[in-house]
């Protein structure tokens, strides 16, 4: 049977997210037709990214040495943990510029019914490094959802004698009230702050 | 289902679909337990978005003949559910992996909908661990796994008040001078009196009962639930 390459790269891309059988024969065609030196360039990236990237040894972030990024920055304040589901939330809050210190990746939420526990997150792992490190804060950034909710209140319930704070929840910058949905509103009335004039 | 007949409904479960679309298996007072999809949910303007969450009374329109429906529209009342997540919710948790196990789909449970939503009422203020275990026999009863509490499981003979009994699971109890539980105590399960009843054995017979339900499966929330210090 002849093999059918170009059918095989078409479906490869496919797993990309957002990628449907259309936009796929699009970009395998480009990359075979159009711009082959840039085709072979991914190719190569892709295939050393895949064989060189793991997870940081403190954080579980991905990186492709011992320590990502933040870890090994010696400015940053060793004193306080941001607990994130996904890697992508730690590139979120880098963004921002606003927090200086490090992270914790959970890669995921307590989800019992999926099958996911606290074992599947590393909460040990987090624990572990509180206890080994001169850790003051530890600021839970899990999503606003019911599984993300259960673990906070999980991790909370395992840590004594440190701060432990959540991020709160509420109107977007700019945004008025009468665009943001109910749920949002009640939140962050909850989660609402005292105004200190000086 | 009329596409633009309201239905009544609680958030079982819910799960990823693609980038921005939702599914969910719903337990709605008309039809059962059912699973919907709601395209576009997580995105930030969809008329979905926030709404998808359990603990609290749903109302929703759905569409479509295949057994997965398209949710069209969904409404509810905010003022009732502002209530933090708190260790309760855990146990919450476990009661709707416990429905998601057991429920079959596409079969109307109104009755069990109804004690659902009274439970749901009922644990905010009652005693949570009595309030578990009297759903839990209720859910046994209305989903055809109840258990026998009349009579001796060896010999049909009536269960004795002043007897003592073993719960042998898959089966009933069966008398035994050496038994956990009297008589009186059983009759005090079957009536619901369970604050009379030592919570040990009560907890192991229900646990028991589920388990063969459950039959194989594993129930994560217990574990994750068992490691919280209480
Ligand atoms: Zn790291």
């Amino acid at each position: 049977m002849q093999t059918d390459l170009l059918n095989d790269l078409i479906n490869s891309l496919t797993i990309l997210p957002g990628v449907g059988k259309k936009s796929a024969q699009r970009m395998a065609l480009y990359l075979l037709d159009k711009n082959k030196d840039g085709a072979s360039l991914l190719s190569k990236t892709l295939q050393d990214a895949v064989e060189t990237i793991g997870r940081c040894k403190r954080c579980r972030m991905l990186t492709s040495n011992e320590y990502c990024k933040v870890c090994s920055d010696t400015s940053r304040d060793n004193q306080s943990i941001c607990v994130i589901e996904n890697p992508s939330d730690m590139l979120a809050i880098e963004s921002t510029g606003g927090f200086r210190g490090k992270y914790f990746v959970l890669l995921g939420r307590l989800s019992p019914i999926d099958g996911v526990g606290p074992e599947d997150l590393g909460i040990d792992q987090l624990l572990n490094l509180i206890s080994k490190e001169d850790v003051k804060e530890i600021i839970l950034a899990t999503s606003s959802t019911v599984e993300g909710d259960a673990t906070a209140i999980f991790i909370k319930d395992h840590i004594k004698d440190i701060k432990v704070s959540r991020i709160s929840y509420g109107i977007p910058i700019g945004g008025e009230l009468e665009y943001v949905d109910g749920n949002t509103i009640a939140r962050a009335i909850q989660g609402r702050t005292e105004i200190n004039v000086d | 289902m009329n596409p633009n007949d309201w239905d009544e409904c609680f958030l079982l479960h819910q799960r990823s679909y693609g980038e921005t679309s939702v599914i969910a298996d719903v337990f709605t007072k008309s039809f059962g337990k059912i699973s919907i999809i709601a395209r576009g949910a997580k995105k930030p303007k969809s008329k979905f978005f926030g709404y998808l969450s359990p603990f609290c009374k749903l109302k929703i329109t759905c569409s479509g003949r295949s057994e997965l429906k398209t949710l069209t529209n969904i409404d509810r009342d905010f003022s009732l559910s502002t209530d933090n997540f708190s260790k309760t919710s855990y146990s919450l948790l476990y009661i709707n992996e416990l429905l998601s196990k057991l429920l079959p789909k596409n079969a109307i449970h109104e009755e069990l909908f109804d004690l659902y939503e009274q439970f749901l009422e009922k644990v905010k203020h009652d005693d949570l661990e009595l309030s578990l275990r009297s759903f839990e026999l209720d859910m046994l009863e209305m989903l055809g796994y109840g258990i026998d509490f009349e009579s001796d499981i060896d010999n049909d003979d009536p269960i004795r008040k002043e007897s003592q009994y073993r719960f042998i699971s898959e089966r009933g109890f069966r008398k035994s001078d050496q038994g956990e539980l009297s008589g009186k105590e059983i009759f005090d399960i079957r009536d619901r009196n369970l604050d009379q009843v030592p919570r040990g054995s009560l907890k192991r017979i229900t646990k028991e009962a589920i388990l063969l339900c459950l039959d194989g499966r594993e129930l994560a929330s217990r574990d994750i639930f068992r490691r919280l210090t209480q």
